[in-house]
């Protein structure tokens, strides 16, 4: 029995400066992903070209295109990591009990996905700057209004939290038993090839779709904040299920 | 499938350096290059370093290299009002600020051929409209309305043909051909996903405003052309 009585909300915001002060090295890999993925940029993601009697045209496109990709999949092996064995332990240092430890993981996954996101977005400033400097050809800018930078930040925060929400999941799934270790990625590529060819396109055609080519803000929100509270709570409720260490 | 593979290998590389270089500091704090407060530090720097770029971006020069913007079917009006006015006898209606270049040439045969130099195909229609006098003038106009690429208006930077009498034969070439290259800078796709400007997909266009070459020539004055070449006549 313990003489001090201290609400949940004392615990968790303990546990989550330690853990933004102890997952430091997270933000360093983020550091290093997105330097990564500003270098790979310079080849362009993508290029036209096009040409006819008076013209000879091509025209060489750039963005925060990979950056912001390569953003979601540090989210989705940072979510994973969090959850091994040897950060779980970490908890313990702390008076703790399943729920504080997610919550406090949660927060931590939410700030770095804010993070990661506010960041891959500002990251394209970066890159017009070096294109400007060591840019050879005509350059060309669509400039963005305030608002679509919001809308930016937006829709790239929550791709980086559904993707660290995904990893979370998985990684709660192997923590719960090490099969699910193999069984994931053999589901992921079966269903990559599972119903190509077929009219309907394969069950990851159409995921992509659902969140990829949706064009409405609102809805687009209302789709991964579902997506996003199903993982995280579905993880909660199987962490609950693990034995204490 | 194959055209997958480098994409798995950025993924996998992408995944290593995550893991390791977490797993690496979480491992050994005693490493020093990569403790607590360098890591702290490294953060703040390369966060000042997104902060101050983007607040330097907007200031860099646009100037000469920002191009009016279009929509690709008010290009494809516009030519096609040029065409109409010009095959409809009204090319005076049409603004003087359009014609690339005019000449005025002396001939006075009965007869002239008209042929691309190299036999190439010319882009623009030849327009011809007879004068109600034989003055032993030809009066050329060339006229050139909407080109774009990706919304930008380029007219500005179309050649004027060539076109000169050699005996009977008026010579026409097309004008040398312009070597574009641009560097776009796109919003990233989770802007243009939701802004209507399709997404992953590069939404592009080109249209070639091909413009008109207008002929006035002496009431009786015959042309012989070949078939390649696109010759019609004032309604």
């Amino acid at each position: 029995m313990s003489l001090s009585r201290i609400s949940l909300q004392e615990v968790v915001q303990k546990q989550y400066a330690y853990k933004l002060r102890a997952y430091i090295q997270v933000f360093m890999s983020l550091v290093f992903i997105q330097v990564l993925g500003i270098l790979f940029s310079f080849n362009g993601v993508g290029m036209m070209g096009t040409s006819s009697n008076t013209f000879d045209i091509s025209v060489h496109f750039y963005s925060a295109d990979i950056v912001v990709v390569f953003t979601m999949l540090w989210a989705f092996i940072s979510a994973i990591l969090i959850t091994t064995q040897a950060y779980r332990n970490d908890d313990f240092v702390f008076i703790t009990n399943r729920l504080t430890s997610n919550i406090s993981n949660l927060l931590f996954l939410l700030t770095a996905s804010l993070v990661g996101g506010l960041t891959a977005m500002l990251s394209s400033h970066v890159m017009r700057i070096l294109m400007y400097v060591l840019g050879q050809t005509q350059y060309l800018y669509t400039p963005t209004a305030a608002s679509e930078w919001i809308i930016g930040f937006i829709a790239t925060i929550l791709y980086v939290l559904l993707c660290s929400a995904i990893g979370y999941f998985f990684g709660t799934l192997v923590q719960l038993h090490k099969i699910f270790a193999v069984l994931l990625p053999v589901i992921f590529i079966g269903l990559l090839i599972l119903g190509a060819g077929t009219m309907n396109g394969t069950i990851i055609n159409n995921v992509i779709e659902f969140i990829f080519e949706e064009a409405s803000l609102t809805i687009f929100i209302v789709k991964t904040g579902v997506l996003i509270a199903l993982l995280l709570s579905g993880s909660s409720l199987m962490s609950n299920r693990m034995e204490v260490r | 499938m194959l055209s997958f593979v480098p994409l798995f290998i950025v993924i996998i590389m992408v995944f290593a350096i995550t893991s390791l270089l977490i797993n690496l500091t979480k491992r050994s704090n005693k490493l020093n290059f990569l403790s607590g407060n360098r890591i702290r530090w490294m953060f703040v720097g390369y966060i000042s370093i997104l902060l101050i770029c983007t607040g330097l971006s907007p200031l860099l020069p646009k100037g000469e290299l920002t191009y009016q913007k279009v929509d690709v079917d008010q290009l494809e009006k516009d030519n096609q009002e040029l065409y109409e006015a010009a095959i409809q006898g009204n090319i005076e209606n049409v603004d003087s600020e359009y014609i690339v270049k005019t000449w005025n040439l002396d001939y006075s045969e009965k007869q002239l051929n008209i042929a691309v130099t190299n036999d190439d195909f010319l882009s623009a229609p030849i327009i011809v409209e007879r004068k109600t006098v034989n003055d032993g003038k030809i009066e050329a106009a060339q006229y050139k309305k909407g080109s774009g690429l990706n919304d930008m208006v380029i007219t500005d930077l179309v050649q004027p043909s060539s076109l000169n009498i050699d005996k009977n034969t008026l010579r026409l070439e097309n004008p040398e051909k312009i070597i574009l290259k641009f560097s776009q800078f796109q919003q990233a796709f989770p802007i243009k996903q939701f802004t209507g400007k399709g997404n992953f997909s590069d939404s592009n266009n080109f249209y070639e405003g091909t413009g008109i070459l207008y002929l006035k020539i002496p009431k009786d004055l015959e042309l012989n052309t070949t078939s390649a070449i696109d010759i019609q006549y004032v309604e």
